[in-house]
């Protein structure tokens, strides 16, 4: 795992109307002072707030909150991408429609992670989300790689219908923000067996292939989100 | 139906209409006698003009002769039938003083030089007989059918009969002529010619006839019953010489004189008879109906002869020119006599309408008429009609309509019955010309027509007022539904879902805390993924229940959500991406697709499928089309397929529901269903 310029503990704001899940997140993430959050908070208008009375390297928000119990937090993830471009968001959602993570990556991929809140019981995924997006990476929940590639599939009939399930697997695994490496251990199979995936999923779909993990993701994200 | 109660003052009116009736019968004895005379009189005088007929060989005679003959034999048949009616009399006096007039004046035209007192009397009494002939038919007219009517008018016309004449032989040189188509007039000079006037009086006799039968048509427009359906006749008869007259020129014109004369006096010949059976078989057929009818085509008949005579005479047209003529005038007379017809039927009626033509009217009132205006529309008809005063109707529910204006003691009371119960009554109070037995059956008629009318429209608004209702509630219903549904799906989220991110939060906690060797290690990473797959399953069910992403995203994203999860390539199209509709609407629309492509995906055995969003002028159009097997296969079939609920849901909220064969392609397979749901509130 890189963490060029990411803190070794990463200051972090949790934003969560729910006081169990809020609570229960913050106590799951300072357990061994891997981070320090230094806010937890209930609703996007306090988490814009103490975003901007004192930047953080990264934000953890539900999406669901007061007032209208809508979309406030996707709304607030943008605006503190768009404000400031050093703080990583992660979106704990739960919803696994892709169109929810297409809302939230509108303006772009950079320094966002769209996880569903079944990851909150994974504190290694929380942490990794969190020092990606820190350090302006992406990381896309596999269950909503899976939808978005699925959409892709109906719509276009020459690209992503022509991947093996392998090579599928290998690019949501991608999307997720895993290298090489890691997608290898995670499939159990050998590290030269998904370059030469990487590669055809490349070819088939067009893409230029990316040499660093995090532009990889976006350019999957991105292939997957457009239209 | 019964009548209830009959005034005092209604009878008082039945007994004075028959009041001429009894007068006349007071005076049988002189008039009897009176009346055997003037037969026995035109007989002799009848046969004296035969005689002379033949000797003289003219048949202009002949045929003039005929009209008074055929006065006298419709005379004596009518006083056979009632000898002691006035107006028998009167009929038989025409014809007896007519051929009186022929009998004297057609020896003196046959003399060769008549000269000297003696043809000079005998002269002025043809005069006077003609005269008076004409005189008896003007009082007939005038007082048909009981021919004892207004004094004034009978003594004015008998006496100008007399006076006239003997005026006109005092003040002229010569005699004027007794007869036009007899012998061509008198030439004898007058003995005592004291003035010599320009002027004839005697033309002025047939002005007696047409105000008798003015004073007919005016007392024939205000009749009732019985009385007017004689007058109808006497009108008709009337209308009959009208015609006569005026095709007279037209006629001359184009016909040699004999012919004309031999056609007038036949048509003419039918007038007493046509008044006879006024008098006496008055209810042979429904003359109200024909009398407008035959006038109006006499009148079209009379114009366009003239026409032709017109163009024949003046213009000098030769036969193409004339044919055109007459095709103008044809087509116009074609136009002409339907209006004609109303008017004629208008004007006998003076714009009342009478017995089934009553009935007939009400009718097409009524069923022209909204539920509420039936009492108000039938009340008017009545009082028009019948010329009632007032009319009043008084319905159970507490309704009260009425006509004319200050209801006293009702005349008559009408009970109204709707399908065998009672629903109120109709009061009417006294009529001009009375109540008759024919006039309250015409009521009770009316009623009972008016009372289905009134009945079955209040059954008809019951009966809409609780489908309304019906309609209402079950859009209440699916409002309620979908309202539980969201409210559900906000209490899962904020209750249990939340609980079960909030203890996996505590599990993961636990899974990092706990000695990774340890035996709870396991059971730690087990109880996380239980939760975990909680978790998932409760989305799945919250999905079902009511979509986030439809009242987050709106119909399209959630609609494409939806078809993204189906392992079938379902293309979605919308007019409009991110269009947002009313919850109502965007729920039901999104549960129409939702439901089709569930559908679709058990029954249609499709490789494909399209979902349409498209709003248009009615309302927002769903189409979901597959190229499966098709109806009788597939969505179309069993009533498993939960299209009987999905229509339930549509209807309900006022939308429109269509399944039908070929998908989106137009290829004739598969299933296409297409819903139209109102963006208004219903």
């Amino acid at each position: 795992m890189t963490s060029e310029g990411v803190p070794a503990v990463p200051r972090v704001v949790v934003a969560e109307d729910n006081y169990l899940v809020r609570e229960g997140t913050r106590q799951l993430l300072e357990i061994g002072g891997a981070v320090e959050v230094v806010a937890a908070v209930g609703s996007a208008d306090e988490l814009l707030a103490a975003v901007e009375a004192d930047p953080p390297d990264a934000v953890l928000t539900d999406i669901r909150m007061p007032p209208t119990h809508s979309m406030e937090g996707i709304v607030a993830a943008r605006t503190i991408r768009a404000r400031h471009p050093g703080v990583g968001v992660v979106v704990l959602s739960n919803h696994a429609d892709d169109e929810y993570a297409l809302e939230l990556f509108a303006d772009g991929t950079a320094g966002l992670a769209y996880l569903l809140k079944e990851r909150v019981g994974d504190r290694a995924e929380l942490l990794r989300a969190i020092k990606e997006t820190a350090a302006g990476r992406s990381v896309v929940d596999p269950v909503v790689v899976e939808a978005l590639v699925r959409r892709r599939t109906h719509k276009d009939g020459t690209g992503l219908a022509r991947l093996t399930d392998r090579e599928r697997d290998v690019l949501e695994q991608m999307a997720a923000g895993l290298s090489n490496t890691a997608i290898a251990e995670h499939l159990f199979v050998s590290r030269s067996a998904v370059e030469k995936n990487v590669n055809a999923i490349f070819a088939k779909l067009g893409l230029v292939d990316e040499p660093s993990t995090h532009r990889r993701v976006a350019a999957v994200v991105t292939y997957l989100a457009q239209g | 139906m019964v009548i209830l109660s009959t005034t005092g003052a209604q009878r008082d009116q039945n007994e004075r209409m028959t009041t001429p009736v009894l007068a006349a019968a007071a005076r049988t004895r002189p008039v009897r006698a009176l009346a055997w005379t003037l037969v026995g009189g035109g007989a002799v005088a009848a046969t004296v003009v035969a005689s002379y007929v033949v000797r003289l060989g003219s048949g202009e005679a002949a045929v003039a002769a005929a009209l008074p003959l055929a006065w006298l034999v419709a005379g004596a048949l009518a006083l056979r039938a009632r000898p002691d009616h006035a107006g028998a009399l009167l009929m038989t006096a025409v014809g007896a003083l007519h051929l009186g007039a022929f009998a004297i004046g057609l020896p003196l035209s046959a003399w060769e030089s008549p000269t000297g007192v003696g043809v000079w009397s005998a002269s002025v009494l043809a005069s006077v007989l003609f005269a008076g002939g004409f005189a008896a038919l003007g009082v007939l007219l005038a007082n048909y059918p009981d021919g004892a009517g207004d004094g004034w008018f009978a003594r004015f016309a008998f006496g100008a009969a007399v006076v006239l004449p003997l005026l006109d032989a005092l003040t002229h040189a010569e005699l004027p002529p007794v007869i036009d188509a007899g012998a061509g007039g008198v030439p004898a000079p007058g003995p005592l010619p004291l003035v010599d006037l320009p002027v004839q009086t005697f033309p002025v006799l047939p002005l007696l006839v047409v105000t008798g039968a003015v004073l007919l048509v005016r007392r024939g427009r205000r009749a009732e019953g019985t009385l007017r359906r004689q007058l109808t006749w006497a009108t008709g008869a009337g209308g009959l010489l009208a015609l006569l007259l005026l095709a007279t020129p037209a006629a001359t014109a184009l016909l040699p004189g004999p012919v004309w004369a031999l056609v007038f006096v036949t048509v003419a010949s039918t007038i007493p008879f046509v008044l006879l059976a006024g008098l006496a078989r008055y209810r042979l057929m429904d003359v109200d109906l024909y009398v407008g009818r035959t006038l109006a085509q006499g009148a079209v008949v009379v114009v366009v002869v003239t026409a032709y005579a017109a163009a024949a005479a003046w213009a000098g047209l030769g036969r193409p020119g004339a044919a055109v003529v007459v095709v103008l005038a044809a087509l116009t007379g074609g136009v002409l006599r339907s209006r004609l017809e109303t008017l004629v039927d208008r004007w006998l009626t003076g714009g009342r309408v009478r017995g089934q033509a009553l009935v007939r009217h009400l009718v097409e009132t009524l069923e022209s008429a909204a539920p509420g205006q039936v009492a108000q529309r039938t009340v008017d008809t009545v009082a028009r009609g019948l010329d009632v005063s007032w009319v009043r109707m008084v319905l159970d529910n507490g309704v009260v309509v009425r006509a004319g204006s200050a209801p006293a003691e009702p005349a008559c009371v009408v009970p109204l019955t709707g399908a065998g119960a009672s629903i109120g009554t109709l009061e009417c109070g006294p009529r001009h010309g009375g109540w008759s037995e024919t006039e309250l059956a015409q009521v009770r008629l009316l009623a009972r027509h008016a009372a289905l009318a009134i009945h079955g429209g209040e059954l008809a608004r019951e009966l809409e007022a609780q489908v309304e209702a019906l309609r209402a509630s079950r859009r209440r219903l699916v409002h309620a539904e979908q309202s539980v549904r969201r409210q559900l799906e906000r209490d899962l989220h904020d209750g249990v879902q939340q609980q079960l991110v909030a203890l996996l939060s505590r599990l993961g906690a636990l899974e990092v805390l706990v000695d990774p060797a340890s035996p709870a290690a396991e059971f730690t990473a087990l109880a996380r993924a239980q939760a975990e797959a909680s978790l998932t399953e409760l989305r799945e069910l919250i999905r079902g229940i009511h979509p986030p992403v439809l009242a987050d995203r709106g119909l399209v994203p959630a609609v494409r959500a939806r078809a993204g999860l189906l392992p079938l390539p379902v293309t979605v199209s919308a007019d409009d991406e991110h269009a947002r509709y009313a919850a109502e609407v965007e729920a039901a629309a999104y549960y129409v697709v939702s439901e089709a492509l569930t559908n679709v995906l058990k029954h249609a055995a499709a490789s494909s499928a399209t979902v349409g969003v498209a709003r248009t002028g009615e309302g927002l159009l769903i189409t979901v089309a597959d190229d499966g097997v098709g109806l009788g296969l597939g969505i179309g079939s069993g009533d498993g397929s939960g299209l009987a609920g999905l229509r339930d849901r549509v209807e309900a909220l006022g939308g429109r529901f269509a399944v039908g064969p070929g998908d989106a392609a137009g290829s004739g397979e598969g299933t296409t269903l297409r819903v139209l749901l109102p963006l208004e509130p219903v």
